[in-house]
């Protein structure tokens, strides 16, 4: 396999880009000075991903399948698993499954060959018995409860419930108790065969490691495959509007908290042109919504909301949705609040002095985040699935203006919002 | 006199200031950490102060000036926190700036500016804090608190303490009580800060390559103040022969339970090594006993862990399962630990708890945070070691060593929450 080098200057960093002949892209990002090597093996297979065309055949997965995969994986041929292995050369290893991606990970200081070699192993060689799955359907379901009773983790699945009418973004991430009871071993090797393919994965690197040793372990660990990765995800037909304005939980909690969801349906951008949209919802979301916003502290100042108060945009191929949270004594008078100033900063726009602080402000940011090898992996990987190249943020700065962003500021903003509330338990 | 390797320099004035080697991140950072005694009187007058502080400053009248300023300083980080280590309570003042090569070249004298104006030039008005400012705080502040039990595993980690230490100031919690919060002034708030710029023991920590001497000219007026030594610190001292039990109900799905041992070892001690190796073979990492056997083989639970609190002396153990299965999963982990008092510990065992612990320690210079952390907790346990020297503590440990520390381990207290 070769390496192409790709130095950015501005940054100070160097980065190594090659295609193995199975389809894989792999890449390293050299980081002299530090002792951790960090190695994330992914997959664009996430949550949503339960529902797609292979072989002219449509297939409906359950619910949670993706994630209960990925703890699957870690089982050994022939009985234990990859943490003993990678206990036996000091690699930290995990793994993570979100709403679009899998990601399977380790750092370690020493031996990081070896641990690199194990991560590569254990994900392509799956392992799946009856009673593997049935002690995994154990651990899952307490996975499960645990997020039952986290009332942030509730929230925000509600918000998303609230959103979206069809779209599997808003099933919970690990399913149910009940749908990872169908899952079973010829189930799991079906979709690994499936969506575990080279041409649908990617391996970032981030570590002083040696080049020719990364793709030596490629070669010897992962095969061509001998059909083209095909499928084709479903696309559901989703309504512009939201499924439901309001939904309204009780739990043990404090205060009572909301998210207040804005649903856009322009989707499916890939490449720039998203990195794009999501650069300058950041922007927007912290120019109206940060400790440096005139309107966050003018909510702050009338005790509308509180430190607790932050934002998220959630994207993916069919979905992009915009989410305020925090805590209010009133979630109506909040809401409402917010929803008057987004209004006044629509019709009055941004000046190009705030947005060049911001813009600053941000790069400086995004440049700190490669002090963490793993925020610059991570990031990277999730980039990757959609087009996106490592330093092409710093091309859309310059063709980030106040009128993009006051544009933008109207699409993310429209009538197609819910909310998302959570009560204390009234005792 | 603090042994240090030649990695990490220490300049002794009436503050300690280190400097950690730093040349490979894009930033430099700057930690203050003053100490005070944990008091019932002054904990929720200190937990006030990371509200009221990032709040402004005279030359930064507001939030909105003080954020504007850290975006002219490229995404500059102020953060300000309380934070509990043994029986002191810690205000600490975290700043985080890009390097004059990633932004331009006033960036050292502007960062050292707004650092200086947060710290020492707060907002006052008639001789005490603002006190429309002071008001809101104390209902954010409200919520802060009244909010621990939104985290269930943390709530149930919080309460495991407050009852072990019942009676002690260690079982107050690090952001105060809700009911001190209405006697507080304006003024009183003001006045403690002051006394607490002036007199209270205060640690730097340098990383990146900021001019020492420049740093000190800017502080001169924190470097000059004699200050007081560090508060008396005790491991705890109770040996129920019966541990207390606490049960709590709060209709969850799921239960999660705490066991609090008593380890009755102190952190200066030279034992305390190999508590550190006993607790990762026990129960921190996927190799542990804890999680190969009550999450792996017995499918009990999701999460299961160990940890200790090395300045109190305790270890403390966290599961999450279903409440009918409290006893199993209790009769599990105490068999556990039994094994480790018995011997029963593997030489694969001990090998992979080494590689784990030597991991981590290896990296802790790679982070900037991290790194200061490690030689405060050295300086608090009375016990300073590089990460390199801290790695051969480790490696030179044996099955006897772990066999020795687990044989004092009790069991002191259990908290049940459902």
């Amino acid at each position: 396999m070769q390496f192409q080098k790709h130095v950015e200057e501005r940054l100070g960093e160097t980065l190594y880009f090659g295609t193995h002949e199975s389809g894989l892209d792999v890449f390293v990002l050299p980081k002299k000075g530090f002792s951790k090597k960090y190695a994330i093996y992914s997959v664009k297979y996430g949550s949503i991903d339960t529902s797609y065309t292979v072989g002219g055949k449509l297939v409906n997965d359950p619910m949670g399948i993706a994630h209960f995969l990925e703890h699957k994986l870690f089982e050994l041929p022939g009985g234990g698993n990859a943490f003993d292995l990678f206990s036996k050369t000091g690699g930290n290893a995990n793994a993570f499954t979100s709403h679009d991606m899998t990601g399977y990970l380790f750092s370690c200081s020493d031996h990081f060959n070896e641990n690199l070699d194990i991560l590569l192993s254990y994900v392509n060689d799956p392992y799946f018995t009856v009673e593997n799955v049935a002690k995994e359907q154990g651990i899952i379901a307490q996975e499960i409860k645990m997020y039952d009773d986290d009332p942030e983790w509730r929230l925000f699945n509600n918000a998303l419930e609230a959103l979206y009418h069809n779209n599997p973004v808003r099933n919970d991430i690990a399913g149910t108790v009940e749908s990872i009871a169908q899952i079973d071993k010829d189930l799991l090797y079906q979709i690994y065969n499936t969506f575990y393919h080279p041409e649908n994965m990617v391996l970032f690197v981030a570590g002083d490691v040696n080049l020719e040793d990364v793709a030596k372990l490629v070669d010897k660990n992962v095969k061509k495959r001998e059909t083209p990765f095909l499928v084709e995800r479903t696309s559901y037909s989703e309504p512009e509007c939201v499924h439901q304005k309001t939904i309204r939980k009780e739990m043990s909690v404090s205060k009572p908290s909301f998210i207040l969801g804005f649903k856009e349906n322009h989707v499916g951008l890939l490449g720039k042109e998203l990195l794009k949209k999501t650069m300058e919802t950041g922007l927007i979301l912290k120019m109206l919504f940060s400790q440096s916003a005139p309107l966050y502290n003018e909510l702050y100042q009338k005790g509308l909301i509180n430190d607790t108060f932050g934002f998220d945009c959630l994207n993916g191929d069919h979905y992009y949705a915009t989410l305020l949270n925090g805590e209010a004594s009133n979630i109506d008078a909040t809401c409402e609040a917010i929803l008057k100033g987004i209004e006044k900063a629509k019709q009055e726009g941004f000046l190009k002095a705030d947005v060049d602080r911001y813009k600053k402000a941000s790069l400086g940011r995004q440049i700190r985040a490669y002090d963490s090898l793993e925020s610059v992996a991570n990031n990277f990987s999730s980039n990757y699935f959609y087009g996106i190249g490592a330093f092409d943020f710093l091309e859309i700065y310059p063709t980030i203006t106040e009128e993009s962003l006051l544009s933008r500021m109207k699409e993310i903003f429209s009538e197609h919002y819910a909310v998302s509330e959570m009560h204390p338990v009234l005792k | 006199m603090i042994k240090t390797k030649e990695s990490i320099k220490k300049i002794q004035k009436n503050a300690d200031i280190f400097i950690l080697p730093a040349d490979k991140f894009k930033t430099f950072s700057v930690t203050f950490n003053f100490f005070t005694e944990l008091t019932e009187d002054s904990v929720t007058k200190n937990a006030l102060f990371p509200f009221l502080l990032k709040l402004g400053s005279k030359n930064y009248p507001d939030m909105l000036s003080v954020n504007k300023r850290l975006q002219e300083l490229y995404g500059g980080v102020f953060e300000c926190r309380v934070a509990k280590r043994g029986d002191m309570h810690m205000l600490s003042f975290v700043f985080e700036f890009l390097r004059p090569e990633y932004s331009d070249g006033e960036q050292l004298e502007n960062s050292l500016a707004f650092m200086k104006e947060m710290l020492t030039n707060p907002l006052v008005k008639d001789g005490g804090f603002c006190e429309e400012f002071v008001n809101r705080e104390k209902e954010n502040l409200t919520d802060y608190i009244n909010g621990i039990i939104n985290d269930k595993r943390e709530y149930t980690t919080l309460r495991l303490v407050e009852e072990m230490f019942e009676g002690d100031s260690y079982s107050l919690y690090e952001y105060g009580k809700v009911a001190d919060l209405a006697n507080i002034s304006a003024k009183d708030l003001y006045d403690a800060y002051c006394d607490i710029l002036k007199t209270a023991p205060l640690m730097i920590f340098i990383s990146g390559n900021l001019d020492e001497n420049r740093f000190m000219d800017a502080f001169s007026v924190l470097l000059e103040e004699k200050r007081k030594s560090l508060p008396q610190n005790t491991i705890y001292q109770r040996n129920l022969s019966v541990p207390k039990k606490v049960e709590e109900n709060q209709d969850l799905v799921q239960g999660k339970f705490a066991l609090g041992f008593s380890t009755g070892i102190a952190p200066e001690e030279e034992d305390y090594y190999a508590l550190n190796l006993l607790n990762s073979v026990f129960g921190s990492g996927p190799h542990s006993k804890l999680f190969m056997n009550v999450r792996e083989k017995m499918s009990l639970c999701y999460y299961v862990y160990s940890r200790l609190n090395r300045l109190k002396g305790t270890m403390q153990v966290g599961i999450g399962t279903d409440k009918e299965n409290f006893k199993k999963a209790y009769d599990a982990i105490l068999e556990q630990l039994n094994l480790c008092k018995k011997g029963e510990i593997t030489e694969e065992e001990i090998a992979f708890s080494k590689k784990f612990i030597v991991g981590i320690l290896k990296q802790t210079a790679d982070n900037q945070h991290n790194i200061a952390d490690f030689y405060m907790t050295g300086i608090l346990a009375g016990r300073v070691l590089s990460p390199e020297e801290y790695i051969e503590k480790i490696e030179a440990l044996t099955k006897e060593d772990l066999v020795r520390v687990a044989q004092n381990i009790t069991l002191q207290t259990e908290y049940y929450l459902s």
